[in-house]
């Protein structure tokens, strides 16, 4: 579906990517990156948009930048928000979908469908500018999908959206990812793409650092030290239970003896042991922080694979 | 082609329903009656006798040409800039050549926009100028000036959305000057050169459609009136307008427009 050989993006002397390979086959991929790591120019490299300085891009087995009617099988759903004021969602869609070249009819109905699969029918003839972000951010995604693309690109879906707003948007996309459609997901928070099941394509600095299934990437992930900090009613006797595992590599006391600090090759196993050592003690667990699902650790750890320093 | 033509279509109305707010039509409104006001005042400072008709022809001409160059102004030369500044741009050029849509749809609703000005700032001028009595074929004088508008504002459309494409960031300014030192001082040029203005041929066509008589024996206005037949200046106004056009559609697929934050 899609190919990027040896692709470099340069703005000016600022590398947007940098020497970034990779095929994609049609299915769901999630592109995880901190900000500033070269996830929306990776989309408009692939989208014809930006024309890579170095390599070359690939969408459905052809140049995107010069075979401009390949959009017609791709929904963009881009992370700016846009001002378009005195025009409502119906009338903004339906326009966007005829420039796919249906007639104004044709446009309209899907623009319709479109808009009330994102459960926007009670309010598309409203101007957009009354609209709450999250209402915005449904509009954009119903005028990405009303054309039923086979490629569906989200850039950063998830911003700015209330916690029944993510949960309705997680279940589209897994709707979308069941229909056998495929979807590239750029978030730079990790739950969130994992609960679509993608493949991960993982970025930072504009280079790809890590590609594979989410067992994958935890395989890669599995030498790397873990940090969990635990706060319990009596750290001291935790720590010198925790010694004795064959998993834990140190334990530290932290914040005035009131919690402690598991380094360990893999959280998993700690997280197995602790409910049955503290029930078997008599420790009362007050929080339990894992660093293992923060993004910037990941992406910490990734970076150390990559300079070899892991 | 369908898809092309569907997407430019689309864009114009789209364009034209999105501008007619009531802040717009004030706007537009307020420009077209600017020439009439003006006949009326010099009018009525003109006192009873009333002005020379020559003088009250030129007069208008030239108001409802400012009146159309402004309106074009506003309109043609900021198609790509509004977009960009919007940060909307990204959603048309995700379709496919959903850039050259956007750019001669907004083209043509420029040209609806501006020649919809012109035209009621024409109509209001010629009942202000014959409230003085001052035109004899007030008819005639309007068709004529109707049809010169149209070609203006299609060719002078063109042009600007050529140098918004191209330098959408100061697309006004460039305009501006365009008009200054080529429409202006250079179609002035007794020369050769000045047939490569829009401004020459308009003004050739103006002299064949009001009928008016120029003294061409001698040499200063042979030089700047006359030189081309009819069927060349439409021919050169028609090429002005594909040239500018297809130019611009060549600059929009052929650049890279950075429409927000990289990430």
């Amino acid at each position: 579906m899609i190919e990027l050989q040896t692709v470099t993006k340069l703005y000016g002397k600022v590398i947007g990517v940098n020497e970034i390979s990779l095929k994609m086959d049609s299915g769901i991929y999630g592109l995880l990156g901190p900000n500033g790591s070269g996830k929306t120019t990776l989309i408009n490299l692939i989208i014809g948009q930006l024309r890579p300085t170095i390599g070359r891009v690939t969408l459905f087995g052809q140049d995107p930048w010069s075979r401009d009617y390949l959009l017609r099988e791709v929904g963009l759903c881009p992370a700016i928000e846009s001002h378009i004021p005195r025009v409502n969602a119906l009338d903004w869609v339906t326009h966007l979908v005829r420039m796919h070249g249906f007639s104004r009819a044709d446009a309209r109905q899907r623009a319709i469908d479109a808009l009330t699969r994102m459960r926007m029918d009670h309010a598309m003839k409203r101007p957009m500018r009354d609209y709450s972000l999250g209402m915005r951010q449904r509009v954009k995604l119903a005028q990405a999908i009303a054309h039923e693309p086979r490629l569906l690109i989200l850039d950063e879906p998830f911003n700015g959206l209330d916690p029944e707003a993510r949960f309705e948007m997680t279940q589209f996309l897994q709707q979308w990812s069941r229909e056998g459609r495929s979807l590239i997901l750029s978030s730079h928070i990790l739950h969130e793409v994992e609960a679509v099941h993608p493949s991960f394509l993982l970025l930072s600095g504009g280079r790809l650092l890590a590609s594979g299934s989410p067992d994958e990437v935890r395989r890669i992930l599995a030498d790397s030290p873990n940090r969990v900090t635990v706060r319990c009613s009596n750290p001291r006797r935790l720590a010198g239970l925790l010694v004795n595992s064959e998993h834990v590599d140190s334990v530290r006391l932290l914040d005035s003896r009131q919690s402690v600090e598991i380094t360990a090759r893999s959280a998993s196993p700690i997280f197995l042991q602790l409910p049955d050592l503290t029930r078997a003690e008599g420790i009362q667990v007050q929080e339990i922080q894992s660093a293992e699902e923060s993004l910037k650790e990941l992406f910490t750890t990734l970076m150390k694979h990559h300079r070899g320093e892991v | 082609m369908l898809t092309w033509l569907r997407g430019t279509l689309s864009t114009c109305s789209f364009e034209l329903v999105r501008s007619l707010t009531a802040q717009r039509l004030i706007l537009l409104t307020l420009l077209a009656a600017f020439p009439a006001t003006i006949i009326v005042l010099i009018g009525i400072s003109a006192g009873r006798e009333g002005l020379q008709i020559p003088f009250m022809e030129t007069l208008i001409i030239l108001l409802v040409g400012l009146v159309g160059v402004l309106a074009l102004l506003l309109t043609a030369s900021t198609g790509v800039y509004s977009e960009l500044e919007g940060k909307s741009w990204v959603y048309l050029a995700c379709r496919p050549y959903g850039r050259v849509a956007t750019v001669i749809g907004k083209y043509l609703a420029a040209v609806v926009l501006s020649y919809g000005v012109s035209l009621l700032a024409t109509t209001l001028a010629v009942i202000a100028a014959q409230w003085r009595g001052n035109l004899p074929r007030p008819e005639q004088f309007w068709f004529v000036t109707a049809g010169l508008l149209f070609l203006a504002c299609t060719t002078y459309a063109a042009l600007f959305t050529l140098i918004g494409t191209l330098f959408y960031r100061r697309a006004m300014v460039f305009c501006a000057a365009y008009m200054i030192v080529v429409e202006f001082m250079l179609a002035n040029i007794p020369a050769l050169i000045r047939g490569l203005t829009i401004r020459c041929h308009l003004q050739e066509l103006a002299i064949l459609g009001y009928g008016w008589i120029m003294p061409l024996q001698e040499e200063p206005y042979r030089l700047l009136y006359g030189e081309y037949p009819a069927w060349i200046n439409f021919t050169a106004l028609g090429l002005f307008v594909a040239l500018t056009l297809g130019a611009s559609a060549y600059f929009v697929m052929n650049r890279e427009y950075v429409t927000g934050d990289e990430t």
